[in-house]
């Protein structure tokens, strides 16, 4: 049974589609949910909380549909939302031990869960002043914590580097990453940053204008595409009309020669390396060709888009 | 330091905290994030924990001290009179007086809920602000509805506590006078026997100005997250129809005009309600006897109760 499974899930706003039929399957790690502001990564969290009602369709969590169980669903769930949601008159110690005990944890437990997770995100003897005064950064981990303090089994975490300065963000992400890895809790990150997904996440889910665009493996995602970069000086016309008459698939990209390794016999690097020397050419650099996350967004781009296309 | 290799001699001199045998000597253990194995409570507990630290806003506990400013200045101003007229008792007796004085006491069960009304009033107007104005201004809802509990849940928590908080200002008073009177006595038996009969009268009327004034003031509180302009709001509310009432009396053409608007004045109807729980002379202006406005009170609650509801249930979070 999977951690997430949503069928056909739409939602509407009047007149806009914030979800559109989106069916999906989604296993425990670190999922980063991606997509630019107003993709719909904010109604995809608040159904997963049953917080928001889908027009149609159904979103099942940890086993319970989310509109009938969404109590049960959210005694496992933890979540960090976007905007500033604090009060500031009272501390954190205070805030997040309440909201331990409104996630169902008996009081004493809440408050030693509190000095716990608290401990975690990195706050100690502030945590017992009103947050009125917490800088951005103490704010976000004071978030993160009242999302951690019921031990959830899923933590959504909806933007969790908004506001914060590089360091912060870091800091941030390398706690993301501690919480889904050496604890074993499911995370779901959404972002607008491709570049933070790609530090803490082993799965990327990407929704665009509501439509699921693709939901992958990260590793599947950036790794070879079965090409090899050859960047040379100039001749890289030449260069090209040689190795074509080698027998390889290739394709010009300015100075840069694309030769297919996929479906090629072992000697690629072989010939290539023959080819300059014969055209004596200046070589830059000759590496195997990655994906690139920022390439799924592109307009027109397609995820398996290959060498030889 | 660290890369030095001098490892045998590090012991006494070595940085605080560490020793050369690596354990830790007077660190703080860093235990990190731990599982939860415990007992999970679930829905009623997150809800009932609710109720508590509502009760508590209601107060200002837990908040600064100006926080309990005004929900301690206005309970305290309403247990005044019942400690006064205690200690005024108390004193007539020890003069020889005492049954004199308590004859002529004008405060007593029966009249104690018309002598502590404005401040009851003032009560609900400027605490059922403060405990839905904070969520709703710092929106801390996204944080309250993403727990183990139903939105409904949060409105029933935050009507429990304001009724609570209402009946504790109503009632301790009239504890503290039924405990004077018991222990000036000299037959205590007697003396509680007597004023047991007062007992549903009080409760019954200190239990309708409580769910009225609750739900009034929280259905109004619930939609302005500034706390100004809700009391204001519920001022309104509490005095507008009095008010109203009053002046279409005076005038012959329009005195049916002014019973309606009697009708709907919670001041008007809880007085009733008060005359008639206590077979005082009925002289109120509601113009309908005092099943009919207990009936009036309930009706309005429930209506005031419907409008918070609803309005919670579509808030965006």
């Amino acid at each position: 049974m999977p951690l997430i499974a949503l069928e056909a899930l739409t939602r509407r706003f009047g007149q806009v589609t914030a979800l559109d039929d989106v069916t999906l399957e989604l296993e425990p790690g670190i999922i980063g949910l991606v997509g630019a502001n107003g993709a719909g990564k904010t109604t995809l969290i608040k159904i997963l909380l049953g917080l928001l009602e889908p027009t149609s369709g159904r979103a099942i969590v940890l086993d319970h549909d989310t509109q009938r169980a969404g109590t049960l669903v959210r005694e496992h769930v933890g979540y960090m939302p976007e905007h500033d949601c604090l009060p500031p008159d009272v501390s954190a110690t205070d805030l997040v031990t309440h909201l331990g005990e409104l996630s169902g944890l008996p009081r004493a437990a809440s408050r030693e869960r509190t000095a716990e997770v608290l401990r975690h995100v990195g706050l100690y003897e502030e945590r017992y002043r009103p947050i009125g005064g917490y800088s951005t950064g103490m704010k976000q981990r004071v978030k993160l914590a009242q999302a951690l303090v019921h031990d959830p089994r899923l933590l959504l975490l909806d933007e969790p580097t908004n506001g914060l300065d590089p360091a912060g963000r870091d800091e941030m992400l390398a706690l993301v990453h501690r919480t889904g890895t050496e604890f074993g809790i499911a995370v779901i990150v959404a972002s607008h940053l491709l570049g933070e997904i790609e530090r803490v996440c082993d799965f990327l889910v990407a929704i665009e204008a509501g439509r699921l665009r693709s939901a992958a493996p990260l590793a599947s995602l950036t790794g070879g595409t079965g090409a090899l970069r050859v960047e040379v000086e100039d001749g890289a016309d030449a260069l090209a009309e040689r190795l074509t008459s080698a027998g390889l698939t290739t394709r010009r990209d300015a100075r840069i020669v694309l030769v297919a390794i996929d479906g090629a016999d072992g000697h690629v690097y072989d010939i290539v390396r023959d080819a300059i020397v014969d055209l004596d050419l200046a070589l830059v650099r000759i590496e195997p060709e990655r994906r690139s996350l920022e390439a799924l967004f592109r307009p027109g781009a397609i995820v398996d888009e290959g060498v030889a296309a | 330091m660290s890369g030095s290799p001098t490892p045998a001699t590090a012991a006494p001199g070595a940085a605080p905290g560490t020793s050369a045998a690596g354990a830790p000597l007077g660190s703080i253990y860093d235990l990190g994030y731990r599982r939860y194995e415990g007992r999970r409570l679930g829905r009623r507990h997150a809800v009932s924990a609710l109720v508590r630290d509502s009760l508590r806003s209601c107060f200002g506990i837990g908040r600064s001290g100006r926080a309990k400013l005004i929900p301690f200045g206005l309970a305290g101003l309403a247990l005044l009179p019942a400690v006064v007229a205690i200690g005024v008792v108390g004193l007539a007796q020890q003069l020889g007086t005492g049954a004199q004085a308590e004859a002529i006491s004008p405060v007593r069960y029966a009249t104690y809920y018309g002598l502590i009304a404005q401040l009851l009033f003032m009560f609900a107007a400027a605490q059922a602000p403060e405990l839905l104005g904070r969520d709703l201004r710092h929106r801390v809802l996204s944080l309250l509805f993403s727990r183990a509990l139903r939105r409904t849940d949060y409105v029933i928590a935050k009507v429990v506590a304001v009724v609570v908080a209402l009946l504790l200002v109503q009632l301790v008073p009239q504890l503290v006078i039924f405990l004077g009177r018991a222990l000036s006595s000299t037959d205590v038996s007697r003396a509680v026997s007597a004023d047991v009969g007062s007992l549903p009268a009080v409760v019954g009327q200190a239990a309708l100005a409580a769910v009225l004034l609750a739900s009034i003031s929280l259905a109004i509180a619930s939609f302005s997250a500034r706390r100004s302009y809700a009391t204001a709001g519920i001022i309104v509310a509490f005095v507008l129809p009095p008010l109203v009432a009053g002046v279409l009396r005076n005038g012959a053409s329009a005195r049916d005009a002014g019973r309606v608007a009697a009708l709907v004045s919670p001041s008007d109807v809880l007085d009733a309600t008060n005359r008639w729980l206590f077979g005082l002379p009925d002289s109120s202006r509601i113009g309908v006897d005092g099943p009919a406005s207990a009936a009036i009170a309930v009706a309005i609650s429930a209506i005031a109760l419907a409008v918070l509801v609803v309005r919670y249930r579509r808030m965006p979070t």
